[in-house]
């Protein structure tokens, strides 16, 4: 039998804590290392402290699956099934009416610019956000943060049914508040600066079918049944102190 | 060997269950859905719990393993059976939550829903709701796993990922290798100095 010792010098510490960083040792190996810790108070306590850092990871709780899901994982794969109408360029090209069809892209192409100048930019903060597949947006009364949680939702202005919907983000230019319902804050954090009014129109909804289409339309045109999803009497913004030029973004 | 594709034998043995998830792969890869949900009750729980010790957040935990499957059904007819399934799966699940990662350390200057917390506050672990009383034990006990998540959180990406596929997921050095496609000696390296740096956060509970 081999025989293997760990003497008492920094080098055989090295040695033996190294081996029980990797806990990859044989019999021999750990006869050794105990024999070596046993006269070791330093590795004595790197072996103790390292066996109770290791029980406290994996007694870590582990988290449980959410019941749907298989559900939405289900909803996911059919999205990505949905086909998307791709052909390739050079059969457009190809087509007899290439003048009428680069007219209408141009067209199209026009109209998308000007419609994407008036949406806020891709800076702009994100309020709300859910992956769930059917969503509302509700305004909770008591922190009055509003929140997207799953409904029913039956009227979604320009929705298809084809593609479900997969995420609803809240855009919005900058702080929104309600004068009546104000949550109280710290003033430290906000500078000044007086508070800008900003109209329902400013805020967006952006809507995304499957994986990677989207589509953002003004928040006012986002219904549940007939009804608005979110009313906002009052809007208006302020700049937080700790992002200077960025605005904070909260509804109430 | 008989024209049989890989669905119709795993009928025929009737076995999903016991089919080894190489087999069960290439059977998706033929479109078998029940071999698909198999590969999702089998690995769903390890992926999740992952993803969320990775991120410390429930709900994109459950949205990233859910992609992590996604991929798996997308691409099941292209799975090339070098490494074992398990560290496909884990590299994979790795990949978005370190995408993720980096795209919150982006986009951390913004913050949404408490726009007025202090600078130095940490993300909570999820806890859920339970309205009995909490004995003192209890207490000392959530209190510790709040400060080993929060301890976790605190790592840089490359140590906390290799830290937590070895210590709280209990990948071996090999497996971890083939998940971050890293080098042993790297790998034991970060882990070592992940260790360290949560025994020093950890001190008081070690």
């Amino acid at each position: 039998m081999i025989s293997k010792e760990f003497p008492l010098t920094p080098t055989g510490c090295r040695l033996v804590q190294e081996s029980l960083d990797t806990a990859d040792f044989n019999v021999v190996l750990q006869i050794a290392i105990l024999s070596h810790c046993q006269k070791c108070p330093s590795c004595q306590k790197y072996s103790q402290e390292l066996t109770n850092l290791r029980t406290l990871l994996v007694s870590q709780i582990r988290i449980q699956v959410p019941n749907d899901f298989d559900i939405k994982l289900r909803q996911k794969i059919a999205a990505s099934k949905s086909p998307k109408m791709v052909s390739p360029w050079w059969q457009w090209v190809s087509q007899p009416a290439l003048g009428a069809t680069l007219a209408a892209v141009t067209i199209v192409g026009v109209l998308v610019g000007v419609d994407y100048y008036r949406q806020p930019s891709s800076g702009m903060p994100l309020v709300a956000s859910s992956p769930n597949p059917n969503v509302n947006i509700i305004k909770n009364p008591v922190d009055n943060i509003v929140k997207v949680q799953p409904s029913p939702i039956s009227s979604l202005s320009g929705s298809d049914e084809n593609h479900p919907i997969e995420t609803v983000k809240v855009i919005t230019p900058g702080y929104i508040a309600s004068p009546g319902n104000r949550v109280r804050r710290p003033s430290r954090q906000i500078n000044s600066q007086a508070p800008r009014q900003i109209s329902l129109d400013e805020i967006n909804v952006e809507i995304q079918y499957g994986s990677s289409a989207s589509r953002t339309l003004p928040l006012s045109a986002v219904t549940y049944g007939s009804r608005p999803v979110l009313n906002v009497d009052n809007v208006s913004t302020r700049e937080n102190k700790n992002t200077s030029a960025i605005p904070e973004a909260r509804i109430f | 060997m008989s024209s049989l594709s890989y669905s119709a034998q795993l009928d025929l043995a009737n076995g999903i269950s016991s089919a080894t998830d190489h087999e069960l792969v290439m059977a998706v890869g033929q479109g078998d859905e029940a071999a698909f949900q198999e590969i999702v009750h089998r690995y769903r729980n390890q992926i999740i719990n992952f993803i969320y010790r990775m991120l410390n957040d429930y709900d994109r935990a459950t949205d990233l393993s859910q992609e992590t499957f996604l991929r798996i059904y997308t691409s099941a007819n292209r799975y090339q059976a070098t490494y074992s399934f398990s560290t496909y799966i884990y590299r994979i699940a790795s990949n978005l939550a370190i995408s993720e990662l980096r795209q919150r350390k982006r986009r951390r200057w913004v913050s949404f829903f408490s726009p007025f917390r202090n600078d130095d506050d940490s993300d909570q672990e999820m806890e859920f709701p339970d309205e009995a009383p909490l004995p003192d034990e209890i207490m000392i006990d959530t209190e510790r796993r709040k400060a080993v998540a929060a301890a976790i959180q605190s790592l840089p990406e490359k140590y906390r990922l290799t830290l937590v596929l070895r210590d709280v997921e209990g990948l071996s050095y090999e497996e971890i290798t083939e998940v971050t496609n890293l080098s042993e000696g790297t790998v034991k390296s970060r882990i070592n100095r992940g260790r360290n740096l949560l025994r020093d956060k950890l001190q008081k509970y070690i």
